[in-house]
């Protein structure tokens, strides 16, 4: 559908459109807004899905989101093109994500069943009632599926969750992977071992 | 390969992850192992499954973040500058004010003040380009005075065709001055009559996008009432149909969209009757949909 589930990337005027990222990079070192504006619309849709999809919730999303790219905004002086730049903006978020998951894990606060005042309702139910854009073709899922999936995702650790939505969502090399994440290509490997092993034995018979 | 080994390497499989000789000896294996082969076809199933459960941020979403870290960015900066000038005051405030015999250096200080800017400005600057004055630093000097330090902020008028691709650039840059919405606003006005030039439709459009103020958003929107049929045009101006929280703004650009209904728009338009709430742009909408033999209905 035109106009949904896109959103136009406008350049910026001056020719900033025309810059390649390094030098993007540079004029939003020196205070360029618009070529800080620029490099976020660049990468904040790849952004603002990983975090909805790891925290299945909109708001976290934007708070990740917000943390993000004021990092980047603060710090962005200090990045010296060691690394590309997308490596250096996805260690941000996925470290902030990672904390995230960490803390809900301890504290428990999202269960994979909400209660309400029909009774016990499926969290991931919701989140596909809510969601006005969803694809028709996910209704085909039966309920308990989904519900098991959603719990499943729940029970790999942040580290497997991180590494499986890298990986399967977000479409990144596993050396992608484990470079951003700070660890190796065999580590993120394995990671994506175990948690596919475990979901699948979750799932079992059905699929 | 065994079976053990095909299985084990599946997962690198389906992602790709596999050197061409690995594959290679897998897809071999395939060939001749029904079992592997079921195997594998479960897995596709749990990927397929898995792909299912992805969300897509909707684009309001994006559009509030993109908002709302503009609005941050910018009291940060302003709040960075208030820092500058508070410091500069205070550095005054305790440095120069100070006990009574610092008093004639102060005196001094403003004499010579006086007598080098008379030197030095009044021969060379025009009396149409009023000039601000900071003292950065000052230190006492032989003779007796004192040496100031001083950064100078010029005004002046600059007077040109908005074909000078010189005024045209301080227009586009005015055009994103987080500071200060009326002159954004005046800036996109002045715009308007090159609004076919792609540097400033580009300008017009992100304003149309991103700009925080309502104001200068109908400004635009207005000043991009010529190119209505330029397709990336169409594009924003669906997006903000959809997503913009101002009334006035959604009128617009319905208004542009309807007085030429294509096909890009019609599942926009669908969207609309679904979402909207405003009696105009849901009339609007409807009329254009109906003259477009077009349902008012979204499959």
């Amino acid at each position: 559908m035109s106009g949904k589930g896109e959103v136009a990337t406008v350049f910026a005027p001056g020719g900033v459109a025309n810059l390649d990222e390094a030098a993007l990079i540079r004029a939003a070192q020196s205070g360029d807004q618009t070529a800080f504006e620029t490099l976020v619309e660049t990468y904040d849709q790849g952004v603002l899905r990983l975090a909805g999809n790891l925290l299945r919730s909109e708001q976290d999303a934007f708070d990740i989101y917000q943390e993000t790219f004021l990092r980047v905004y603060k710090n962005l002086h200090s990045f010296r093109f060691d690394c590309s730049f997308r490596t250096w903006l996805y260690r941000i978020v996925t470290n902030l994500c990672l904390d995230h998951l960490r803390k809900r894990k301890v504290r428990k606060e999202e269960p994979s069943a909400l209660a309400t005042s029909d009774g016990e309702l499926d969290r991931m139910a919701v989140v596909a009632e809510e969601n006005p854009h969803r694809d028709p073709q996910r209704n085909l899922l039966s309920q308990e599926l989904r519900g098991r999936i959603e719990r499943v995702l729940g029970e790999l650790t942040p580290r497997e969750r991180m590494v499986f939505e890298m990986r399967h969502y977000q479409g990144m090399r596993l050396r992608a992977i484990g470079e951003t994440l700070g660890t190796t290509e065999e580590a993120a490997k394995n990671c994506l071992f175990r948690a596919t092993q475990k979901m699948r034995s979750a799932l079992g018979d059905f699929v | 390969m065994n079976c053990e080994a095909a299985k084990q390497d599946f997962t690198l499989y389906l992602y790709g992850e596999l050197e061409f000789e690995q594959e290679e000896q897998i897809e071999q294996h395939l060939s001749q192992c029904g079992s592997c082969q079921a195997e594998l076809e479960s897995m596709r199933a749990f990927h397929a499954a898995m792909d299912q459960q992805e969300t897509e941020p909707s684009p309001e979403l994006l559009v509030a973040c993109r908002r709302e870290l503009r609005s941050r960015t910018t009291a940060m900066r302003q709040a960075e500058q208030n820092t500058l000038w508070a410091r500069l005051r205070r550095f005054f405030t305790v440095t120069v004010p100070s006990p009574a015999f610092l008093r004639p250096v102060g005196a001094l200080a403003l004499v010579a003040f006086g007598f080098t800017g008379g030197r030095l400005w009044d021969v060379s600057r025009n009396v149409n380009e009023p000039s601000a004055l900071r003292v950065r630093n000052l230190t006492a000097n032989e003779s007796g005075g004192v040496d100031l330090i001083v950064e100078e902020v010029r005004q002046k008028t600059l007077s040109g065709q908005l074909n000078d691709d010189r005024i045209r650039g301080m227009l586009l840059t005015a055009a994103t001055d987080p500071s200060d919405p009326g002159l954004r606003a005046r800036t996109l006005e002045a715009l308007k009559a090159q609004c076919e030039q792609s540097d400033v439709r580009r300008a017009l459009l992100r304003a149309l996008a991103w700009d925080s103020n309502p104001g200068v958003r109908l400004k635009a929107i207005e000043a991009l009432r010529p190119v209505s049929r330029d397709p990336e045009t169409r594009r924003v101006l669906a997006q903000v149909l959809l997503e913009d929280d101002n009334p006035g703004v959604r009128t617009q650009a319905v208004d542009m969209l309807a007085s030429e209904v294509q096909i890009d728009v019609i599942g926009t338009l669908q969207e609309v009757i679904v979402r909207e709430s405003n009696p105009y742009i849901r009339q609007k909408t409807l009329k254009a949909l109906r003259e477009a033999n077009a349902s008012v209905e979204t499959f």
